[in-house]
């Protein structure tokens, strides 16, 4: 294996963990933005909660698959696969369509090129 | 529990005016575009398995929320680490590609929106977090503490600058108005001044892992301090 696919594998399986299980942990609190808006728009509402869900608005893409299971392990385990695939597969698509020598378009490693 | 307040919430549908949604829609999709160029001509082969890692990592970690106190909580942003590791346009890409698995997969931000969130902590936290790196790093000693010192403030001025950005997208050109323009701004700055702690230490902790297995993977290794640049010179 050479050090790239290990590099990359430790940093997928790190990911994974983070999504699958770590993601258990997380805080339930609102966020920066949820906070800000209940703390000025929604200040004195009876059910700060409802007044948030108010201003948010109905989704008008509300065809999420997974949008009721965000912490379960299986859906941070799929978003981290789908993003490790779409994020790698777009780029390694766009350099191999790009018609340049193997090694990419740079004349030599930027090791000790200075940039600027 | 209401589905909004139990994760993460990138901006909904409902927040902006159509004519946000629509500009900072522009902004985003001419950034990407340029992004993807730029990808193809200049990213290092070596590169493209960390792009997907990248994204992964960040993906993983945005669900993490962590408390800061008052009640609220903050996730990682991952646009200034990004921007460490591949440059500020490829951030834009990764971040691009995160936002996007997580609107259309998992509901959170809204489609209307992407615009905007691609516009925050893509572009904003990408360019901003990535240029004030290169900055910092190179005005700081070349040593791993001034280095890491350089990753952590861009890191954290990149979330306290796209939470200002965010109010102006929210307040003028958003439902809350001009009239809740200051206590929204101060409010926003204030909560993620704290929150932009936890993303300058997750930065830091990632940055340093990159550094002590596989340095020669990060971008403008010029900036690197000066040990791990040898091991990177090396390496390449």
């Amino acid at each position: 294996m050479s050090r790239t696919t290990g590099f990359v594998v430790g940093g997928l399986v790190v990911a994974l963990l983070i999504g699958g299980i770590l993601s258990s942990f997380a805080a339930s609190d609102p966020d920066g933005l949820e906070s800000a808006v209940i703390a000025t728009q929604c200040e004195g509402a009876a059910d700060s909660d409802a007044c948030l869900s108010e201003a948010a608005g109905d989704p008008v893409y509300n065809a999420a698959p997974l949008a009721d299971y965000r912490l379960t392990p299986l859906s941070g385990v799929l978003g981290v696969l789908a993003c490790f695939a779409i994020g790698g597969g777009l780029v390694l698509l766009l350099k191999r369509t790009s018609g340049a020598a193997p090694g990419g378009t740079r004349p030599e490693p930027r090791t000790r090129q200075r940039v600027e | 529990m209401s589905t909004t307040s139990i994760l993460a919430m990138h901006i909904p549908d409902g927040f902006m005016d159509p004519a946000t949604a629509v500009a900072t829609g522009v902004v985003a999709i001419v950034v990407v575009a340029v992004a993807l160029r730029v990808a193809k001509d200049r990213l290092d082969d070596r590169q493209v398995p960390l792009v997907g890692v990248t994204a992964a990592f960040v993906f993983a970690v945005q669900m993490i929320n962590f408390p800061v106190g008052l009640g609220t909580t903050g996730h990682l942003i991952g646009g200034a680490l990004a921007a460490i590791l591949l440059g500020p346009w490829t951030a834009t890409l990764v971040l691009a590609v995160v936002l996007l698995v997580q609107a259309l997969g998992f509901g959170d931000g809204g489609i209307t929106a992407l615009g905007a969130n691609i516009t925050l902590m893509g572009v904003f936290a990408g360019f901003v977090g990535g240029y004030l790196y290169r900055a910092l790093a190179h005005a700081l000693p070349r040593s791993r503490g001034g280095y890491l010192t350089a990753v952590g403030i861009a890191s954290w001025v990149s979330v306290v600058g796209a939470s200002a950005l965010c109010s102006l997208f929210i307040t003028f050109g958003g439902i809350f108005g001009a009239s809740e323009a200051v206590p929204v701004f101060a409010t926003m700055i204030g909560l993620h001044a704290l929150i932009g702690i936890g993303e300058a230490v997750i930065t830091v902790a990632a940055v340093s892992a990159v550094l002590a297995t596989r340095p020669d993977l990060i971008e403008d290794h010029d900036l690197l301090p000066e040990q791990a640049d040898r091991g990177a010179a090396v390496a390449a």
